[in-house]
């Protein structure tokens, strides 16, 4: 059964959890848990502790939650919106907004070359560290999109948002890192 | 106005989709109209094309992110899952007994209780119900001590005498003579005095009498 169950959808899982079997929630465990600290990790500007706190409270609800947990939903969605959840509620304690928007409203526009590895690696990591002054929601949009790879549906399935909605906003987010995040192509800019 | 916010959507969903694969120069003049209510200039499309082209290339994983705490699985484990180790083995499920309808297991447990409360009487020593032996406690009556200064010397004055029953004799006086210090507390000597009716003497039962007393008599 062990071996088998590495195969199984996490929905599967939830059901072993949901009859209190360790197995299936150690399988989900090592299935999220990196994923899930990288998260927190990002929504929390790299506050290691914190992100590793919010990782245990969050399987902690998914313990004590597994019952309300619909096994003909997505897993993937619904540990999502747990843990965003978690993130808004953190934020809304802190009131980190304003903090966050005046930081990057301040933000001159960078220009970067495209023409090495090198260059995209730069051009990443000044993405990286744009996305973490972003308001938290913004935040968040960037991060379960870009970096979760998420689709458009569980997005707005986590963030209980209208799929336009969702769209608009991840529209308005690349305009916006495109004002501040400039790149430099020889053909269009000469 | 939700009209609006719908229509706006719709030429978003749309220009995002036509980025994904052209340019603006690319685009026919309907498409750069409407590219044009959205977005400000020809540039300003170009730029958030190569935004998203770039922003494609992000995957999972590229962030340096540190490693779950191991001890977070293991606390899970040992709050969540402490009653079976292994919990793969069938029956293994303990948690949750109220909740649940009571499974094979509980059942097992229960025979098992019963079992052990049945060896546990019936091996028991029985009761025995003779009388008890009475509980001697010991009273002890304790003295209230005073303790008095070490120098002090603590004398008993008695006044003994005796009478002759004849006149012009002298009673037989024992008496002791209390001479004190300058702190008038402590006795330093005492002199037995006696004037004793020579003649007469004391009897045997009077000698030891004043023999209990520390008396020497003549």
């Amino acid at each position: 059964m062990p071996g088998d169950s590495q195969f199984l959808p996490d929905e599967h899982l939830m059901k072993g959890v949901q009859n209190g079997r360790q197995a299936e929630f150690e399988l989900l465990y090592s299935r999220y848990a990196q994923r899930m600290l990288g998260y927190f990790y990002r929504m929390f500007n790299g506050d290691e502790e914190k992100a590793q706190d919010f990782l245990q409270d969050l399987f902690i609800k998914v313990l004590e939650k597994a019952s309300l947990f619909d096994t003909n939903q997505n897993f993937e969605a619904w540990i999502f919106t747990i843990a965003s959840n978690m993130c808004k509620n953190e934020y809304r304690k802190l009131n980190h907004h304003q903090t966050f928007s005046q930081q990057v409203n301040g933000q001159e526009g960078i220009e970067f070359r495209m023409d090495s590895k090198i260059d995209f690696e730069n051009y990443q990591l000044a993405v990286f560290q744009l996305v973490e002054r972003l308001e938290p929601d913004k935040k968040e949009l960037f991060i379960l999109r870009f970096e979760e790879e998420l689709s458009i549906e569980e997005i707005a399935n986590i963030l209980k948002l209208k799929e336009g909605t969702v769209k608009s906003r991840l529209f308005y987010l690349k305009k916006f890192l495109a004002e501040k995040l400039k790149v430099y192509d020889p053909k269009t800019n000469g | 106005m939700v009209n609006m916010n719908k229509l706006e959507e719709k030429k978003i969903e749309l220009v995002d989709t036509l980025m994904e694969h052209y340019s603006f120069d690319e685009l026919s003049k309907a498409e750069q109209a409407i590219v044009l209510e959205v977005l400000k200039s020809p540039s300003e499309y170009n730029e958030m094309k190569e935004v998203n082209k770039q922003l494609s290339k992000i995957k999972r994983g590229e962030r340096n992110v540190p490693v779950p705490n191991p001890r977070i699985l293991k606390n899970l484990k040992e709050k969540y899952f402490h009653d079976h180790n292994d919990a793969t083995e069938p029956h293994a499920k303990t948690r949750n007994l109220f909740v649940r309808k009571l499974s094979f297991p509980v059942y097992q447990m229960g025979a098992a209780a019963i079992f052990l409360l049945t060896l546990f009487f019936a091996f028991r020593e029985p009761v025995q119900f003779t009388d008890p032996e009475p509980i001697i406690r010991e009273v002890f009556v304790r003295d209230t001590i005073k303790v008095m200064q070490p120098n002090d010397t603590v004398f008993i004055e008695k006044v003994i005498y005796q009478k002759s029953g004849k006149p012009g004799e002298n009673l037989a006086v024992l008496n002791k003579k209390i001479e004190t210090t300058e702190t008038g507390n402590v006795t330093k000597s005492m002199e037995f005095l006696k004037s004793v009716n020579k003649q007469k003497g004391f009897s045997l039962k009077e000698k030891e009498y004043l023999l209990s007393l520390n008396v020497e008599a003549d």
